[in-house]
């Protein structure tokens, strides 16, 4: 009995379909209709293999102009004049176009970005869904989005920038609030990550919504500085790097257009001595490498209370040793290459930077694959000792985006809560939204809304 | 830890519940946090084994069983049966109560196949230690290599914990030599936290293996259950360096349950826990369902 029996791994477990669920072109979506652009195409890289996946339109200013003309005409039509409980109606259909359209969303996302599939079909698709569904349900309430008395005036013709982090989701947080306010919406997706939204221009189409209403425009960064320079778009929303929010917010300082910026800020997770231990590893494997939610991607700061330090970092390498980093196609897999080959440089940079700042860093095993933006999991944790010090750390770099608290204590867990100053808490946990809480949900719609 | 947090004191958030004189475990309890828990053991419970993964699955399933049968109606012939059907599938163990254990050692002779008894008042563990070590001993004494006991949950739910220990201690000393099993009946804890200390008790006081549940109640083994079970084996590894096995039971009725159980493993225990010398599955219809999906 203690011969030892022959070892048990995972055969490959390909998701079904693969590749071959794209088109070769994919044009933009813009007065309810496909169209090509006069700007030409670029070609959209798998980031697990850097093998290029389609063609997609490159808007020029001709083609954003088009696209503006289009929203502009759909908004004073047909949107503004619609009842909210008839836009209600246009949205709930848009969500229910979206999850019978589920499955292809989950595998192009997973294709393009490198989401590993399980987090693409059990997270972020329905995350997506969910969010266009709890929007679509705010049309006809805005009334309880704002404070009694203010009015709830829709902004008119407003763009959005994706970053390309989660597309599918990103896109829908960007399309729900602001259609359900009222408005004309188009999304302009990462031209690193463009084909998801497409999938959703075309959910939007088979929902018959008014033509213009929603547009899908493709393009680079050129075509994002034609949205901001055009003055017939009333808002522009962003999230995405501090500078390029920071840039639109000075674009826009002095006109009449709105700014909605998120910027990524850091995240931070602090883990206190009487934290549940083996939740703590992992709640830091998947806030650290897995699922990020919309933080500044190489900034999560991991603080350890130094009681249990060393227990956790030897912890954290026996988790690191089993993570399944490999083809996001594999229903296996847990995490995915980066989503550009600067990405994955930013995160090594930031490694090597916190390293140099004394921190420890626990890091997985190879090997990787030789193409595609991969790079080994590395998480550097800091220590402190009291309390006092790891909020001072926390906030050494000022404002944080999200925080998860891990710790048995309730009390301790409300007394950090308290003095963090954090977007969102979370604890024993991290990056868990949902768009039916106040904070996921309805306070997005005012800045989308004249009150 | 909250030292600036008002009205806090280092008791009432250590307060162990051990009694006073009891120095089986020092600090306080592990803590377990059951959403993370529940949605990592999910995850690994759902991990695809499919093609080459499923025959090399099937065959440590096989190696991994203990084939078992626990009810009233068992007889010499039903148990002689059992073996000869474990015996050709080359399973670790075959599992009966005490009285039944002459005619499976008798069946199993020289085949390499294990014969394991349930002891120590089992299902319910409530009785006199004398009586426990006594249905011990009389396994044993018919030839048993392993025994499986309960843990007393009447003791432990009452917060008993030292007597909870001494008894799993004296039935440790009683069954040198042969494999113990401590079956923590996780469906009858009530949380997570107290399962995890079930099985640091259990683990404390010398058990080769910590098993799930007796089979015998509604809720034995979930995922969640397996994985902070093994969460415990690992914590006992690092602190003591004693690698001690897990057995599931009760409910694994099928390939694929089975199967997501051996991911749980796998991930949280590593490769090494493997093998039957760490691992088992008790179940009584589980090697039919393997052998259809062969």
């Amino acid at each position: 009995m203690d011969t030892l029996e022959p070892q048990f791994d995972y055969a490959p477990a390909p998701t079904q379909g693969g590749p071959s669920i794209l088109r070769a072109r994919y044009g933009m979506l813009a007065g309810g209709a496909w169209s090509e652009a006069a700007g030409g195409v670029f070609a959209t890289v798998d980031p697990a293999t850097e093998k290029p996946l389609a063609e997609v339109a490159r808007a020029s200013s001709d083609d954003v102009e088009r696209a503006v003309r289009a929203a502009r005409r759909g908004y004073e039509k047909y949107w503004r004049k619609l009842r909210p409980s008839e836009r209600a109606k246009h949205l709930f259909r848009l969500s229910r176009a979206v999850s019978e359209r589920a499955r292809e969303l989950a595998l192009v996302q997973t294709l393009d970005a490198g989401t590993p599939i399980r987090r693409s079909r059990e997270h972020d698709v329905p995350s997506a869904i969910a969010t266009l569904f709890t929007y679509a349900g705010w049309a006809d309430k805005l009334a309880w989005a704002v404070r009694a008395g203010e009015r709830t005036r829709p902004l008119g013709v407003v763009a959005s920038f994706g970053s390309g982090s989660s597309p599918a989701l990103e896109a829908a947080c960007a399309l729900g609030p602001a259609l359900a306010a009222g408005n004309a919406a188009i999304f302009v997706p990462s031209e690193h990550a463009p084909l998801a939204a497409l999938v959703l221009a075309q959910a939007g189409l088979e929902a018959d919504l008014p033509p213009g209403v929603l547009s899908i425009v493709t393009g680079d960064a050129r075509t994002r500085n034609a949205f901001v320079d055009n003055a017939d778009v009333d808002a522009i929303a962003t999230g995405g790097a501090r500078e390029a929010c920071a840039a639109i917010a000075r674009a826009l300082a002095g006109t009449q257009r709105r700014a909605v910026l998120r910027p990524e800020l850091p995240g931070i997770v602090i883990v206190c001595d009487d934290a549940p231990l083996d939740a703590a590893v992992e709640g830091i494997v998947r806030s650290a490498l897995l699922e990020r939610g919309p933080y500044a991607p190489d900034a999560l700061r991991v603080l350890v209370q130094e009681s249990i330090l060393s227990e956790t970092i030897a912890l954290l390498h026996e988790r690191l040793r089993t993570l399944r980093i490999g083809d996001p196609l594999d229903e296996n897999s847990d995490g995915g290459p980066a989503l550009t080959d600067a990405r994955r440089e930013d995160l090594e940079t930031f490694v090597t930077a916190a390293l140099e700042a004394g921190a420890t860093v626990a890091r997985g095993v190879g090997p990787l694959p030789e193409r595609g933006f991969w790079h080994v999991p590395a998480v550097p944790l800091f220590g402190f000792r009291t309390i006092a010090e790891a909020l001072e750390k926390a906030h050494a770099f000022g404002r944080i985006g999200g925080a998860g608290i891990w710790t048995s204590s309730g009390q301790g867990a409300v007394y950090l809560a308290e003095r963090l100053a954090a977007e969102t808490v979370w604890c024993n946990g991290y990056a868990r939204f949902d768009p039916t809480t106040y904070a996921g949900g309805a306070a997005a719609l005012r800045a989308y809304l004249h009150t | 830890m909250f030292d600036a947090a008002p009205g806090e004191t280092r008791t009432q958030r250590g307060g162990t519940g051990l009694q006073p004189n009891d120095s089986r475990m020092s600090g306080p309890p592990a803590r377990v946090d059951a959403v993370t828990l529940e949605a990592r053991a999910a995850a690994l419970f759902g991990r695809a084994v499919r093609g080459a993964a499923l025959e090399a699955a099937r065959r440590l399933t096989v190696a991994c069983l203990d084939l078992t049968t626990l009810e009233g109606t068992d007889t010499p012939e039903t148990v002689r049966s059992l073996c000869v059907r474990g015996r050709a599938s080359g399973v670790a163990a075959v599992c009966v109560y005490p009285a039944l254990v002459a005619a499976a050692v008798e069946s199993l002779r020289s085949s390499g196949v294990r014969v394991a008894a349930v002891a120590g008042a089992f299902p319910s563990g409530h009785s006199t230690l004398s009586v426990k070590l006594a249905d011990l001993r009389s396994a044993l004494d018919a030839g048993a290599d392993e025994v499986d006991v309960v843990l007393d949950r009447g003791a432990f739910l009452a917060g008993r914990y030292g007597e909870v220990s001494a008894q799993l201690e004296a039935l440790r000393a009683e069954s040198a030599g042969a494999t113990l099993k401590v079956i923590v009946e996780a469906g009858e804890l009530g949380s997570y936290a107290a399962l995890r200390r079930a099985c640091d008790l259990a683990l404390a006081a010398g058990a080769d293996f910590i098993k799930t549940a007796t089979g015998k109640i509604a809720t034995s083994t979930t995922p969640a259950i397996a994985l902070a079970m093994c969460d415990a084996i690992r914590a006992h590894r690092r602190a003591t360096g004693r690698s001690a096995g897990l057995k599931l039971a009760g409910g694994i009725r099928n390939a694929r349950t089975a199967f997501g159980y051996l991911a749980i493993v796998k991930e949280s225990l590593g490769d090494e826990w493997l093998q039957p010398a760490r691992l088992r599955f008790g179940a009584s219809r589980l090697l039919e369902e393997l052998a259809a999906t062969a």
